[in-house]
């Protein structure tokens, strides 16, 4: 496809011995938001990992924008870890900060500004201060968004994002995303179980299932998928819909 | 399997680790760092490593100092040789004494720290993120720590045996009923500034090297498990300690030209 940012043919994930991902094929429109999804285990982490360049594939082809994937591009890539994965001995604000100080030799007051504009962004002004133990749940995730889009990458990855959230700061997270998307004009690929947001949020899903792709195709064609994982995967979510529609 | 094959296979992997903790080691030292941010980290690891050390130091060498004065006292009482303590103590001290007992509280107090915070960081991706933001880990986070082990080690020997002497020299004094001024005649006649201090202080060097090389091997090698990052930091001291002793005994071999 013309428009992919990354594209992967005939992918082999192992994990020391044991298969985890078979043939598989995708293509991650520039500038959309593609969500990963499919039950524990599955692998979808292990494919995220492979995308941005944290585990080697055991065979098959990965193409990055068309550049190798180990290039300069790297820099322009946020991750959104699904720990958070911030750094403890450092506050909100220079956790923001390390990756804008480490590459660019900017005046202090330059690169206070960057981060105080990071943290308004996600609402977070007030916390620049304190560091990661003293946050809560969902600060902890925002804060760990501040740090993804610090250097305003244009391939972001959420590995995910809604994991132990209530439903007020999943939502509140799922908005940031979206908001994120549009202001960076940013390419995203979301891992997550959150059927109903997912549906809403991306503009094209994969569904993993036994080492291989169930489905993939736009929101809209995932409930007249005929395949009975991709049925049972959504049924719940789509009941709950339904009835709180109904309601 | 047979003793011999067994023995073989373990030496093999000996070996084999001792290869890969030393390329580990070049693969430190060569990554020098020279941006702002990591040598500030270095700075900010004297601190955590070196300084939050001081006071176990200080305490120990009182101790030692003490009890090695009055058995030093004892021996020496029955050759009707008193007035040699200071000798004995500031000898045994300086060349000996104070660097290993410095580098086996320091393995404890700053190897195992090192292990589980670099080992930690692994479990909760803070490495990952690091190497995802292009944050080069070498001079970041092992460089920083390395040097910061490589510092201490020396400056916190000197401070051990000042105060390992100065306990001495409080016990003979106020506790053994003995002579102030011979205690401190019989160091500055005997005691040479080559022989004496500076060749303990140059085996802290290496301790130095071996210590932060070790626990930071270990740190980054850990599993991603709580038990991993336990396992590893006990590993840190265990093997840290026994080298610190092979190296002690080789260094002062060479020192004592017995080779």
């Amino acid at each position: 496809m013309e428009n992919s940012i990354i594209q992967t043919k005939n992918l082999n994930i192992y994990h020391e011995t044991q298969c985890i991902l078979r043939d598989i094929n995708i293509n991650i429109q520039a500038n959309k938001t593609t969500a990963f999804m499919g039950p524990s285990g599955v692998g979808k982490s292990s494919l995220l990992q492979v995308l941005c360049g944290q585990k080697k594939p055991k065979s098959g082809q990965l193409t990055f924008h068309n550049v190798n994937q180990n290039s300069e591009k790297n820099l322009k890539t946020g991750i959104l870890f699904q720990n958070n994965a911030l750094l403890l001995h450092l506050t909100v604000f220079e956790n923001v900060a390390l990756p804008i100080r480490y590459h660019f030799n900017l005046p202090e007051t330059i690169i206070e500004d960057i981060v105080l504009m990071k943290l308004h962004a996600v609402n977070l002004e007030h916390a620049a201060n304190l560091y990661p133990e003293q946050l809560s749940g969902g600060m902890l995730r925002r804060a760990a968004i501040a740090r993804s889009i610090a250097m305003d990458p244009n391939l972001i990855f959420y590995d995910e994002p809604f994991a132990g959230q209530d439903p007020i700061n999943t939502e509140s997270i799922a908005k940031l995303i979206r908001k994120m998307n549009q202001y960076l004009d940013a390419t995203s690929i979301i891992i997550t179980h959150e059927v109903n947001l997912t549906l809403q949020l991306a503009d094209y899903i994969y569904i993993f299932d036994k080492q291989t792709i169930a489905f993939h195709g736009p929101p809209h064609k995932v409930t007249s998928s005929k395949n009975d994982f991709v049925k049972s995967f959504l049924t719940p979510s789509i009941q709950t819909q339904l009835s709180t529609s109904e309601k | 399997m047979s003793i011999t094959h067994y023995t073989l296979k373990k030496t093999k992997n000996t070996i084999q680790l001792v290869g890969r903790i030393f390329i580990f080691f070049l693969n430190i030292i060569t990554n020098i760092p020279y941006k702002k941010v990591d040598l500030y980290q270095i700075v900010l690891q004297l601190y955590y490593i070196g300084s939050q050390s001081v006071s176990i130091i200080i305490l120990s060498s009182i101790f030692v100092g003490s009890v090695l004065a009055i058995q030093g006292n004892y021996i020496l009482e029955m050759f009707g040789a008193n007035d040699q303590l200071g000798q004995l103590v500031a000898r045994s001290v300086l060349r000996e004494l104070g660097p290993v007992i410095t580098g086996l509280l320091f393995i404890g107090r700053a190897g195992s720290t090192i292990t589980s915070e670099v080992g930690i960081m692994q479990l909760t991706d803070q490495i990952d993120a690091l190497k995802s933001m292009r944050i080069d880990i070498s001079r970041y986070i092992l460089f920083p720590r390395f040097m910061a082990v490589f510092i201490s080690m020396p400056l916190l020997t000197m401070l051990f045996n000042a105060f390992a002497i100065i306990g001495a020299f409080l016990i003979s004094t106020y506790s053994l009923r003995l002579d102030s001024g011979l205690f401190l005649i019989s160091i500055k006649s005997y005691v040479s500034f080559w022989d004496d201090v500076m060749t303990g202080l140059f085996k802290t060097v290496f301790f130095g090297i071996i210590t932060a090389t070790i626990a930071l091997y270990y740190g980054i090698k850990s599993n991603k498990s709580s038990t991993g990052v336990a396992q590893a930091s006990t590993k840190t001291v265990v093997y840290s300690s026994i080298v610190l002793l092979l190296c002690d005994y080789i260094l002062t071999s060479m020192l004592m030209r017995l080779w």
